[in-house]
Formats: structure tokens, sequence, C-alpha cells
């Protein structure tokens, strides 16, 4: 990932916003996928989060709060999405047009083991495992305390486990209490 | 650090250690036991969580934005407008770009990289995605394409439909209401949009087409609402 700082040298608005692209679509669009299960509204999503950070780019003065910021625009646009209208969604993620072909077989069951979890414990572990973002960062995304970060995804982590656990597969794992 | 305080550590942050409880687990043989395990579960966390991003969606986000200085130009002369002869407009200004624009400017986009299949879709199949937004689609054809996408913010279900005539594209969006029929020729094509239940549905034609009355009167047959 690039250094934040790359950003602060940008003066030009469409060199900062094409950075910001560059550096956190990926991340953006593997949380977005998380966050409302379909491919193709996910990618709407991420694309829709880009434009208002575009528009609104020059509220944005500490390019190191980049990630954060851009982070909350998504999750206000896929809580925008569902305010006046809620769609009975199958439950099933939309992750066959992603997935890679030949993924281990114990991946996949770990994937179908995350989709149990609830949002609140797979939200927090999804950002801190896949986007490496600290407690703290976590905690400026989705408005908790580090605190309260921290022991979601302990129990995130814990419920995996011990779903795992109840399958033949994963059966050497420890379930810690 | 005892070994609850290791543990505890590891299932919060992973298995990123400082000094502290590095020192622990040098110090411990079951800990450094879970901590193997740990790591191995780690490992395959992030391999469930990374699942790929599509190709060209940096391009396609980038793309999307290309629309919106065009939009703003646009909103900016209707606000002038409304402002010298009725006195209001602002909210035309910090609107969104008008919806026969954002429609065409959806399936333009998503032309580029969703494409058709080469066999109609199984009607089953599209009715899961219809059903899911309140919508119900019969004898609308050869459906080539279906799925959920975002109009300005609202769930819609965007189609591709092929026809004798040639290939539509077809918008239902419970959440856009609509108190009229609007037809616009935007940019090479025509959109067609018109009042369907709480909301509205979305044609987009190539320009020229004669057959845009057919298609919206066999939409109109075709679409109905259970919400």
């Amino acid at each position: 990932m690039a250094d934040p700082e790359v950003f602060s040298s940008m003066g030009n608005k469409q060199e900062r916003y094409d950075a910001l692209v560059t550096v956190y679509s990926a991340d953006l669009f593997r949380y977005a996928l998380w966050l409302c299960r379909k491919r193709e509204v996910a990618e709407d999503l991420v694309q829709e989060t880009f434009l208002r950070a575009w528009k609104s780019l020059h509220s944005l003065r500490d390019d190191k709060a980049a990630k954060t910021w851009l982070f909350t625009i998504l999750r206000r646009e896929n809580a925008r999405m569902y305010e006046r209208y809620s769609p009975g969604f199958d439950d099933d993620y939309d992750f066959d047009s992603v997935a890679v072909e030949q993924e281990d077989e114990q991946v996949m069951q770990l994937r179908e083991c995350m989709k149990m979890l609830a949002d609140e414990y797979r939200e927090p572990l999804m950002l801190q495992v896949v986007n490496g973002y600290s407690s703290k960062e976590i905690a400026g995304i989705l408005d908790l305390t580090p605190g309260t970060v921290n022991t979601r995804v302990f129990r995130a982590r814990k419920q995996l486990m011990s779903l795992m656990s109840q399958d033949d597969s994963f059966g050497q794992l420890e379930v810690v209490s | 650090m005892n070994c609850v305080e290791f543990r505890r550590h590891c299932l919060e942050s992973g298995v990123t250690l400082d000094n502290e409880t590095m020192a622990h687990q040098q110090s411990c043989d079951t800990c450094q036991r879970f901590y193997q395990q740990q790591s191995q579960f780690e490992s395959l966390l992030g391999q469930a969580l990374a699942v790929p991003v599509p190709d060209g969606l940096e391009s396609r986000i980038k793309l999307r934005k290309s629309f919106a200085p065009r939009w703003q130009m646009r909103q900016l002369a209707i606000a002038a407008m409304l402002l010298l002869s009725v006195g209001v407009g602002l909210r035309a200004f910090y609107g969104p770009a008008p919806l026969d624009e954002a429609l065409l400017a959806h399936a333009l986009e998503a032309h580029s990289y969703r494409g058709a299949a080469d066999q109609p879709m199984p009607l089953a199949r599209v009715s899961q995605i219809t059903n899911g937004l309140g919508a119900q689609v019969n004898n609308l054809g050869d459906i080539r394409y279906a799925g959920h996408c975002r109009i300005h913010g609202r769930m819609a279900v965007h189609m591709l439909v092929n026809t004798d005539m040639g290939r539509y594209t077809l918008f239902l969006m419970p959440d856009q209401p609509l108190e009229q029929r609007i037809s616009e020729q935007v940019d090479g094509h025509q959109v067609v949009m018109f009042p369907s239940g709480k909301g509205s549905i979305g044609v987009v034609v190539p320009a020229g087409s004669d057959w845009v009355e057919s298609t919206e009167a066999q939409v109109r047959d075709a679409v109905t609402w259970s919400i």
C-alpha cells in the first residue's frame, strides 16, 4: 500500500483522485462485497463512493485520513441504499464470479463459516485481516471504541474457530476459551 | 504476560506479536503450539477474505467519474436558469445527474464489461433477481443478463434483452418514482422512462430505433410489482 504522504504532495485534484483509486479501490471492493453480498452491487457501491469522494475531495484536508474517509463514505452509501427500501435478496453471497479456480477447500469452508458470523463481528475482522487496519482505524471507520473493536474481533475469531472445529477438516484447531 | 493474555492478544490482533508477547511465546511450549495453529488459521482467513477484485475495476471507476464534470456543467446551467426565472433551483444545482443520463451512463459503462451471455438466462435465476426488488417479469423474451445495480444510490434491476430488432437495456427501479413518461435522446441513445408501480422503468436503445415504442409496450405488459 502506498505511503499516505504520496497524496500530500499532489496539489492536482485529478492526480490526488487517481492515487486514491489506485491505492484503495481493491480494499473497498472486498469490503463492499462482504457488506452487500452481490458483486455487481459491490462494484456500483465502490464507484459511487469514489464519485462522492471526487465531489468532496476538497474537504479531505488530512490525507492520512483518506482511508478512513473513503470507508466511511462507502458505509454511508450502503446504508443510504437501504434507508427507504430493503430488498429481499437471497442470502447467498455472490462469490462465484470472483472466486479463483482450484481454490483450497479449506479456504472455501472458512468462507462459508464467515458468512455465518454476525455483521458486527465480520466487519471489523475483515477490516483487520484484509485491509490491515489497526483497532484505532477500525474504530474510526465503524464509529466504535478501539476496545469494542478488540472485543469483536476476538469473538469473531473464537466463533470462526468454533464453527470450523465442528467440521472434520478443521478438527485440529483448538477452541480457546 | 501469562498464557491467557497471550492467547487473547493473538485472537485480538492476529499473529502480530510485540516484544512482550514474543518473549512469552518463546518461553512457553503450549503457547508456541497455539501460535503455530493460529498462524495457520490466519493464513487461511486471509485467503478466505481476500476475494479477487474484478479486472478493470480501477479503470471503470475512473470512467464513471469522467461523466461527472459534464453533469455538473449541465446542472449549473439548469440552476442558473431556474434562479433567474423562478427563483428556486438550488436543489437542481446540488442534486444528482438527471435520471436519463444516469441510466445511460450506467448502461454504457456496464456494457463494457458485463456483456451478455451466449444463451438466455434461466428464467428461475431472472425471477430470483427481480423478485428481490419486488418485481415479476413475464414473457419479456430473450433475457441475456439480469443483476442488481444502483441508480442514484437506490437498488435497481439491470437487464439486457435481445429482440429480433436489436438488444436493449432495461432498468427496473422500484425506488425511483417518476411523475410522467420521459423520452430523451442522450449521446446517441434513446432513453425512455415511465412510472411503474411505486417507482419507474427505464429502457435504453440506440437512437433512431423504430422499435422503442413496441418495446416499451411489451415491457409495460411484462412487468408487475408486488410492492
